[in-house]
């Protein structure tokens, strides 16, 4: 799905209580069709964000736009959100809790509600009430009511929270199949790490209420000077070194096995490396980029002191 | 701007408003406080049945007028003006507290829509627990006491049913400024329990005043023979409670000023909570 409009343009969003500031100049960017992960440690103000893109609470400074719509009402036409822990009246089953959500955004059919009740695994439990259902059963019902009305746009804010490991799995499964199947875009908080490395395409990392970094993981990694580490194999061990010494922005982190080298690279990619080895008549068996490298440069860009509420 | 979905929300308002422990209690109320209004009165006559004095009923006489008269004043006495502000509380202040008021706000309506999408759900109790207490008293009544006649327990000329009619509605008026109020109220404290005690304080207060007003209309009688400023009796009609008691005019005549105090306490009411709920952050 390609479109100009993005579909969600946050600029120099600010939101200040008294003189402290729990988002500051917030300017982010999520294109149509991606799965964009918006990262950062608990207390960095990704709830009050998302709480401010949605007009739950006023803004400071700045814009939010919705596919180019700027009206806090219409913006919201194309947007289904799941804000914190989903709240429910808890003395109706699911699916009247469902048909409130349905009358209040204007659009969800008795079948469009059996859609997403099937989609989150509770189309059986639809006639209990809330107040029965588990945490990982809110959740999902949280997200099947946020489906409701087939939004353009999804905004999820900690949709894992209280899952299991198998509920974690199937909901970013479910999350990947309605951008890569159905089209559409969404934007997902979280403190996890993996999950975001699993699902998003794009990352957006806040830290005490400001944007640290922004974009695909390799544009990250290239703009912030973060580290990647590389595990390469080599034919002739000590004249790798001896290259790696000469080129610069390579730091031997350690042996990975006999005839390999366990290496950071930092503003230097994978393949200038292979080549530089090449010309030099050294052979180059394997190049393995290592995991992990997202954990690495969340923190070197997140504080370690703790952010606001 | 109207939603579109307005007449939907306004649906999914009832089922909440109706479904709630306090809608509920209202409904029960109203429907024992027109069966227990008929059976009372009904026993009342059957108790002096045979009393006779020079060959006249030696008590009072009851109709279907009087039992609904007496259901209305039970009605809005006091059980049921709480249980219904009990439930507007709970429709603004409860979902504010529990966080389902947020669930509202993410939806591609304005946030005076919300509000007056829950106006009309609290006032369709309110209309539902009149008609119910009103065709309750009437139902049970009419057999037991015999229909519309001559009860000595109504004022004279107000024995007709579409007058006692007039003061169910009137009634409908009262509870419109409660549930405005109710909602203005919820924009301040942001819980059931907060919302009732501001209530009592204000109705304290007003109670106050008018017990004020009412002490200066007596000392004023007993200086000029009997004659009270008419100022006061102006002031006493734009007191909440003054206001409120627009209904009891159905027995004698109802006042223009009181109706005029209870609809601009209703659009005042209405007018700050549209304004603090718009301007407020959802948690």
């Amino acid at each position: 799905m390609t479109s100009d409009v993005p579909a969600l343009a946050v600029r120099g969003l600010s939101r200040f209580y008294g003189k402290r500031a729990a988002i500051r100049a917030l300017d982010l960017q999520v294109n149509p069709g991606d799965l964009y992960g918006f990262l950062g440690p608990n207390g960095a103000g990704k709830t009050t964000a998302i709480r401010a893109i949605l007009s739950l609470i006023g803004r400071s400074e700045g814009t939010v736009e919705i596919f180019g719509e700027r009206d806090a009402v219409r913006r919201r036409r194309e947007v289904g959100a799941l804000v914190e822990t989903p709240t429910f009246y808890e003395w109706l089953s699911a699916r009247r809790n469902l048909r409130i959500a349905a009358a209040y955004a204007g659009r969800g059919t008795e079948a469009d509600i059996d859609e997403v009740l099937e989609r989150v695994g509770l189309r059986e439990r639809a006639r209990e009430r809330v107040a029965g259902f588990s945490l990982g059963m809110r959740q999902r019902l949280g997200i099947a009511r946020a489906l409701l009305g087939k939004p353009k746009l999804l905004v999820l804010d900690e949709p894992t929270n209280g899952l299991d490991p198998r509920g974690m799995r199937e909901v970013r499964e479910l999350l990947t199949a309605l951008v890569k199947r159905d089209g559409l875009t969404v934007f997902v908080s979280s403190h996890l790490l993996s999950e975001v490395e699993a699902m998003c395409n794009r990352v957006g990392i806040l830290d005490r209420g400001e944007l640290k970094a922004e974009g695909t993981m390799e544009e990250l990694l290239r703009r912030l000077g973060g580290a990647q580490d590389v595990e390469v194999g080599v034919s002739d061990k000590p004249a790798a070194l001896a290259l790696f010494d000469r080129l610069g922005g390579i730091e031997v982190v350690g042996d990975a096995a006999e005839d390999r080298v366990l290496v950071r690279l930092r503003g230097i990619g994978p393949a200038a490396v292979n080549r530089a080895l090449v010309e030099a008549g050294i052979e180059v068996p394997a190049l393995v980029p290592r995991a992990g490298t997202l954990e690495e440069l969340f923190l070197s860009v997140t504080s370690s002191e703790p952010g606001v509420a | 701007m109207i939603p579109h979905q307005f007449p939907g929300m306004v649906r999914a308002e009832m089922l909440k408003v109706f479904t709630r422990g306090s809608g509920i209690g209202a409904l029960i109320v109203a429907f024992l406080v027109g069966a227990l209004a008929a059976a009372l009165m009904a026993g009342l006559q059957s108790l002096q049945g045979g009393v006779q004095i020079n060959g006249q009923a030696a008590l009072m006489q009851f109709d279907v007028v009087g039992v609904g008269a007496k259901a209305l004043y039970a009605r809005n006495f006091f059980i049921l003006p709480l249980l219904l502000f009990l439930a507007t509380a709970g429709a603004m202040a409860g979902e504010h507290a529990d966080r389902t008021l947020r669930e509202l706000a993410v939806r591609p309506v304005p946030r005076w829509s919300i509000l007056a999408a829950k106006f009309c759900a609290l006032a369709s109790l309110s209309l539902a627990t009149l008609v119910l207490t009103f065709v309750t008293s009437g139902i049970i009544g009419w057999p037991l006491v015999g229909g519309p006649g001559i009860d000595q327990s109504v004022a004279e000329g107000s024995e007709s049913i579409l007058r006692l009619a007039m003061g169910f509605g009137a009634s409908f008026v009262s509870d419109l400024c409660l549930i405005a109020l109710g909602l203005a109220l919820s924009t301040f404290v942001q819980s059931v329990g907060g919302v009732v005690v501001s209530l009592m304080l204000v109705l304290m207060a007003d109670r106050g005043l008018w017990m004020g007003l009412n002490g200066l209309k007596l000392v004023q009688k007993m200086m000029a023979n009997g004659e009270s400023q008419p100022w006061v009796d102006e002031v006493l009609k734009w007191t909440l409670v003054g206001a409120q008691a627009c209904w009891e005019g159905w027995e004698s005549q109802f006042e223009a000023g009181q109706f005029l105090a209870v609809t601009v306490y209703m659009v005042v009411a209405s007018a700050v909570a549209v304004l603090r709920f718009s301007r407020s952050d959802v948690p």
